[in-house]
């Protein structure tokens, strides 16, 4: 190992992050870190050290593929019991809650356990699914393309839901609702022009999306790409200062809410 | 650190600044002066590449594993993922040879960017399907190692979404769209066939008379930023380690070098004259003529091809006269020149090895020559320098190389042929060419405020014309590639408006009505490495220059096939064939076997 070019201004912020080192690590992942000025003192090292880069890059990995695992397909639960009880294992497997035509919403409490008894439930179509904060990614929608009578889901704030999963949604076109996906890091306006399948759509909710450019003029292409739908988000005033004669005025930068 | 621990007290004590503020003119140059001290220092230390007399740091190394000439998307690819399979990390040195950093010119950055699967041959919808697998984790199959920070790369390509790719075919091309279809269907392409009803229904903006089928793409197709890409892969590959260079592979012409070889004739005489050769050979010896010039400057005569060749090699710089012999090696040890041996001229003596004049030229390649089964001699080439010409200078590096990569685009031509591809009597291997060439494309940007919304598709008309949405403000990519007979030049990159108001606009304005009110706001041209045989990709090794091996002459979907194309080399270079996807009938020997492998829909 060669011998630190250590030099005197990083001596101060080490003392206050050195807690937040390996917490750290799952901001190289999330895309707020991005932009992020200050580097961590575990970058530094993993810039410096080859151990330490190595150890960086095992740890990216496994995170990798922790999401990998939890998105695996369950086929073999798909051949026992049925495309909707799979499904519905998968969602709540990852934390997420399920609906069944005419039951009560399932959903796994604190420690994650659910109750088995939708085991029984093998004809009965899955109506809505809500997978908040799930980390559902590209190919984890594997489980949730089978659910044909699927009316409503909810992808709020999942972080691993991009553009091209919204491009898997046309195989749910027939009877999906209701789409929700606020919060979701990683979709931008070129995600939201392949939901012009979703014909039978009557509420849509883009609100909060970090990475679409400019929130208000999406919303009025959205609106204008699927004329029956009910689209919830920016609206279209957001992004744009009152002039002085009280009408609106174009404003170069979007805001957050 | 013994610098910077250094400097710190020099900033922080009065003892500095005093020294400093002795002289007025002591502090002038002082900070340049360090730097530049430091940078010899450096040098002098272990892992600094030390060169006391030149400056070199400019230019390539001296030796490199891979030399690929052309830096573009493909030639990204490659350097990724020969990187990338490589056995052990930093196993092999790569060397990228791109003549222009700002990629002004290339077709790479040029490029609409779209990326589709409705081919009709079976390998260009498995190169897409790869490709748009890698597109997809390209955020997430790009850890980063170190000396990049993380994080911080432009995403390459959102996913080219709006995956919508609606080639709209006509009466005569529907048998095509239904095969295609079965295709695209059987290697997992999801591609659904619309009647024109059903297309009015889904774009009402589209004027369907005169369709008869339309073929949509639902998933996996769409477009991208090329520019995005370019960027990415570059800076992933430097990470990597790949060494970059800006220079040209290329015929220096008449230019005197100071460390020349001189050459003459036995029997000429005690007098000697020394003849200095400036312009040589890359094939076989006498079928280029050389233009010799003596010391005095004036142009002498040369020995005729056919005569008897030089047997004796003069060193200037150690003074001494060395026969030449095809055993004797000769070591010159001038920087830039190194002396070889000669052979006679005529048809090298079969398992006796050929050196060619090195003298400025592109490549430097042996041959041997052996029989093959029919008894017929062949004669097999093995490129073991290249010569990298520096950018405004005349200045150039010999490479030495185990294997060249010809990703050179539209230019790969010239690059074959520096190669001695092509040079031989026609109607046999070694007289086939490279059939690529520059051929001349022009994009239109317009501006549309009544055009299709945001659900528009990259759409294909029965006529040849395209366009796609471009941004959220209504504006348009879009064009149609010439006939044959309307072919522009290719020797400039000038945009001919024209083409657009008589050739693009009323196809444009008749399948969709809206864009009858239109405002062109920008147009740029671009190159297609455009192969004249059969309109689709070379790739793997050519059959006699052994480790050459080509990945270009896409003819415009290059982009769309870059990443599965950079594999498929790698793993012919590093296993000996293809892996993942098989692309035997892309390989070079179908030029000279005339056996075409056609690809349908060309745009």
């Amino acid at each position: 190992m060669a011998a630190p070019r250590a030099s005197l201004c990083l001596v101060t912020p080490v003392c206050n992050r050195s807690t937040r080192c390996i917490r750290g690590l799952s901001g190289l992942v999330a895309p707020e870190d991005n932009q992020r000025k200050g580097r961590t003192l575990f970058q530094f090292l993993a810039d410096h050290f080859y151990d330490v880069a190595a150890l960086r890059e095992y740890l990216l990995r496994k995170q990798v593929l922790a999401v990998h695992q939890k998105n695996r397909s369950f086929a073999n639960i798909r051949e026992q019991y049925g495309p909707y009880v799979a499904g519905a294992f998968f969602i709540l497997r990852q934390g997420g809650a399920v609906k069944f035509q005419g039951k009560e919403w399932i959903r796994p409490d604190r420690r994650g356990r659910f109750p088995y008894d939708f085991l029984k439930f093998q004809t009965v179509p899955v109506e809505a699914v809500d997978a908040s904060g799930c980390a559902i990614n590209y190919s984890g929608l594997d489980n949730l393309l089978p659910l044909k009578e699927l009316q409503a889901l909810w992808l709020q704030r999942c972080p691993h839901v991009d553009d091209w999963c919204l491009s898997r949604l046309h195989a749910l076109a027939d009877s999906l609702q209701e789409l929700s996906l606020a919060g979701c890091p990683h979709i931008s306006e070129r995600g939201l022009a392949c939901l012009h399948h979703l014909r039978h759509l009557r509420r849509l909710d883009i609100s909060d999306l970090p990475a679409v450019a400019s929130p208000g003029l999406t919303q009025i292409l959205v609106e204008e790409m699927l004329p029956d739908c009910e689209v919830l988000g920016a609206g279209w005033a957001q992004g744009l200062k009152m002039g002085p004669g009280g009408q609106p005025r174009d404003a170069s930068s979007s805001l957050l809410t | 650190m013994l610098w910077s621990a250094l400097r710190l007290s020099c900033g922080r004590g009065s003892l500095a600044r005093g020294l400093g503020t002795r002289g007025g003119g002591f502090t002038r140059g002082w900070d340049g002066k360090v730097s530049e001290i430091k940078k010899k220092i450096r040098s002098f230390l272990p892992g600094g590449a030390l060169d006391p007399l030149f400056n070199t740091s400019h230019l390539p190394p001296e030796q490199a594993d891979v030399v690929i000439v052309g830096g573009g998307v493909l030639g990204l690819s490659v350097a990724y993922w020969l990187k990338r399979l490589e056995k052990r990390q930093g196993a092999i040195r790569v060397l990228v040879v791109e003549r222009d950093h700002t990629y002004s010119q290339a077709s790479t950055g040029l490029s609409v960017g779209g990326i589709r699967q409705q081919f009709s041959l079976p390998e260009n919808i498995q190169l897409s399907l790869f490709s748009v697998n890698f597109l997809r984790n390209i955020n997430r199959g790009f850890p980063l190692h170190t000396g990049v920070p993380g994080g911080e790369r432009c995403s390459p390509s959102g996913p080219p979404v709006q995956p919508l790719r609606l080639p709209v075919a006509g009466f005569r091309k529907r048998c095509c769209g239904h095969g295609e279809q079965r295709e695209n269907a059987e290697e997992g392409a999801k591609v659904c066939l619309m009647s024109p009803e059903q297309l009015r229904n889904k774009f009402p903006w589209i004027n369907t008379e005169g369709v008869a089928l339309a073929s949509y793409g639902l998933e996996d197709e769409g477009w991208f930023d090329p520019w995005c890409l370019l960027q990415g892969l570059r800076q992933k590959v430097r990470s990597m380690g790949v060494l970059f260079c800006q220079g040209e592979v290329t015929r220096e012409c008449e230019a005197l070098c100071p460390w020349s070889v001189f050459l003459f004739q036995p029997g000429q005489g005690a007098d000697l004259e020394c003849i200095l050769l400036s312009h040589s050979v890359n094939s076989a010896w006498g079928e280029k003529a050389f233009s010799p010039r003596s010391m005095s400057g004036h142009p002498a005569s040369f020995l005729p091809p056919s005569g008897p060749p030089p047997q004796f090699l003069f060193c200037p710089k150690r003074s001494k006269i060395i026969p030449l012999t095809p055993s004797v090696w000769c070591l010159w040890e001038a920087p830039i020149l190194p002396a070889v041996p000669m052979n006679p001229p005529h048809l090298p003596l079969p398992g006796r090895r050929a050196y060619f004049f090195p003298l400025l030229t592109g490549f430097v390649s042996s041959s041997t020559c052996m029989t093959n089964t029919s008894g017929e001699e062949v004669s097999l080439k093995r490129i073991y320098e290249v010569h990298v010409k520096m950018d405004h200078s005349l200045e150039y590096q010999p490479v030495e190389c185990a294997i060249v990569i010809n990703a050179a685009g539209a230019w790969s031509g010239q690059v074959a042929e520096l190669a001695g591809i092509g040079h031989g009597p026609p109607d046999t291997l070694q007289g086939t060419r490279l059939p690529v060439e520059p051929r001349k494309r022009y994009v239109y940007l317009w501006h549309c405020p009544q055009g299709p919304g945001l659900e528009t598709p990259l759409v294909v008309d029965t006529s040849g014309a395209y366009f796609r949405r471009e941004g959220l403000g209504n504006n348009y990519l879009g064009s149609r590639s010439p006939t044959e007979e309307e072919e522009p030049d290719p020797g400039n990159l000038e945009v001919d408006h024209a083409f657009f108001q008589d050739k693009v606009w009323p196809l444009l304005a008749q399948r969709v009505p809206a864009f009858e009110t239109l405002k062109v706001r920008s147009a740029w041209a671009g190159y297609y490495d455009y192969n004249t045989f059969d309109q689709n990709g070379v790739v793997g090794p050519h059959p006699l220059v052994v480790n050459m091996y080509f990945a270009t002459g896409f003819s415009g979907h290059g982009l769309q096939h870059a990443p599965a194309v950079g594999r498929a080399v790698a793993e012919m270079v590093l296993e000996g064939s293809f892996q993942t996807i098989d692309l035997s009938p892309f390989l070079f020997s179908r030029f000279y076997l005339s056996e075409k492998t056609e690809e349908g829909n060309i745009i």
